[in-house]
């Protein structure tokens, strides 16, 4: 499995596939495109490279409500939201709100972080098992079925962004299998993604402050954000090319 | 060997002849229909393991969300309904520990996935309908 999905870019049989593949598309009819990225993923399709999930965050819009917390904490059967938990300090947080402050000029803004879905991730370059991994279409993943829990991906994430399950839980939701015993952060809401709809997290934003798309797709909404402003990945200095980006930092 | 076993289990010991979960109420077929002249669903019984496993990779990894041999679909048919809520399937006696129970085969799917239908399962909301007059 890994051999497949561990760098789906990079794979040279899936390449030479691909280029043949585009190669009988291109041929059946001059100018009818027969794949359009684009269109509703059929339930049976694959994830495909030609996708790049991304999101933007829009810090001036962010009223720091925590609203996208709660949305992702209900739809993904979590704890409850901060404060109200029994467990603070090792309760999973798959999407939490930090706020960062300006060393010199002592501006703060609050923004949410979350697993940033990087290009080349830290936690997938350190996991022994290969659990740790990267779907075609750039959501990071864990496989839970072959996590050891060791944790070496927590360590490895610059940006904290994953949660270790340190009891046995009950009453999990259909669409977010948890265990005691695994690594676990944001999947994108691949169960969403994957069915057409946004994250659970953009589409709680009263303040649309998110942003998602196809970011491969020069047309989707986010192409157009992302061409027509600044934005900045959080620890770019990294090379680690996050899929989720920040406005206004 | 352990498919000997599983297939050896007298039918009587198995939860799905006495209770009638969601699916058969509501006369769904399995994703692989029982074999012609027989009564059991022996393909089901010994190799729903195989095909779980096979359906898990493709779906963690790559996306494809099928109902065919996803556990959630699996779910979704086989529970019970008591008092218009769905029974755990890893319940006593339940479609899932009836038989592990009966076969002494250790069942840890449930230690990560739900055991419930999901709130947004189509066939819990026809059974609910279907049967929400009974009352």
């Amino acid at each position: 499995m890994n051999e497949k999905t561990e760098n789906p870019d990079l794979d040279r049989r899936k390449f030479l596939g691909k280029a043949l593949t585009t190669g009988a598309a291109a041929t059946v009819a001059s100018g009818v495109v027969l794949v359009n990225v684009a269109d509703a993923k059929a339930p049976e399709a694959e994830a495909s490279s030609e996708v790049r999930w991304g999101m933007l965050v829009d810090t001036a819009k962010c009223t720091d409500c925590g609203d996208c917390v709660t949305a992702c904490n209900d739809e993904h059967g979590l704890n409850p939201a901060e404060g109200e938990s029994e467990k603070p300090l090792t309760d999973s947080k798959w999407i939490r709100m930090v706020k960062i402050e300006h060393k010199s000029t002592g501006k703060v803004t609050s923004l949410p972080m979350m697993c940033q879905h990087c290009e080349n991730p830290p936690c997938v370059d350190v996991c022994p098992t290969g659990a740790s991994f990267k779907r075609p279409d750039n959501i990071v993943l864990v496989d839970k079925h072959i996590c050891i829990g060791c944790r070496y991906c927590m360590m490895a994430c610059p940006y904290k962004a994953r949660s270790f399950v340190h009891e046995a839980i009950e009453n999990q939701v259909a669409e977010a299998p948890r265990g005691k015993g695994t690594v676990e952060s944001c999947t994108m809401c691949m169960h969403l993604v994957d069915d057409d709809k946004n994250p659970a997290c953009v589409d709680a934003c009263k303040e649309k402050a998110l942003t998602f798309g196809n970011i491969k797709d020069k047309a989707s909404d986010i192409s157009i954000a992302l061409k027509n402003s600044e934005s900045r990945a959080i620890r770019e200095d990294l090379g680690l090319n996050p899929g989720v980006r920040y406005k206004g930092i | 060997m352990a498919a000997l076993v599983v297939m050896m289990i007298p039918f009587a010991s198995i939860a799905d002849d006495k209770t009638s979960y969601i699916g058969k109420d509501l006369g769904k077929q399995c994703v692989i229909p029982i074999a012609d002249g027989e009564e059991v669903n022996y393909e089901m019984r010994a190799n729903h393991m195989k095909h779980l496993l096979d359906k898990r990779d493709k779906t963690m990894h790559l996306g494809v969300r099928t109902e065919e041999f996803s556990l959630k679909g699996c779910i979704d048919c086989h529970a019970t309904v008591k008092d218009g809520k769905p029974v755990k399937v890893n319940a006593p006696g339940e479609f899932c520990a009836g038989c592990h129970k009966a076969a002494s085969v250790k069942l840890d799917c449930f230690e990560c996935h739900a055991t419930v239908p999901s709130k947004n399962s189509k066939l819990l909301q026809e059974y609910l309908k279907k049967h929400s007059a009974d009352k």
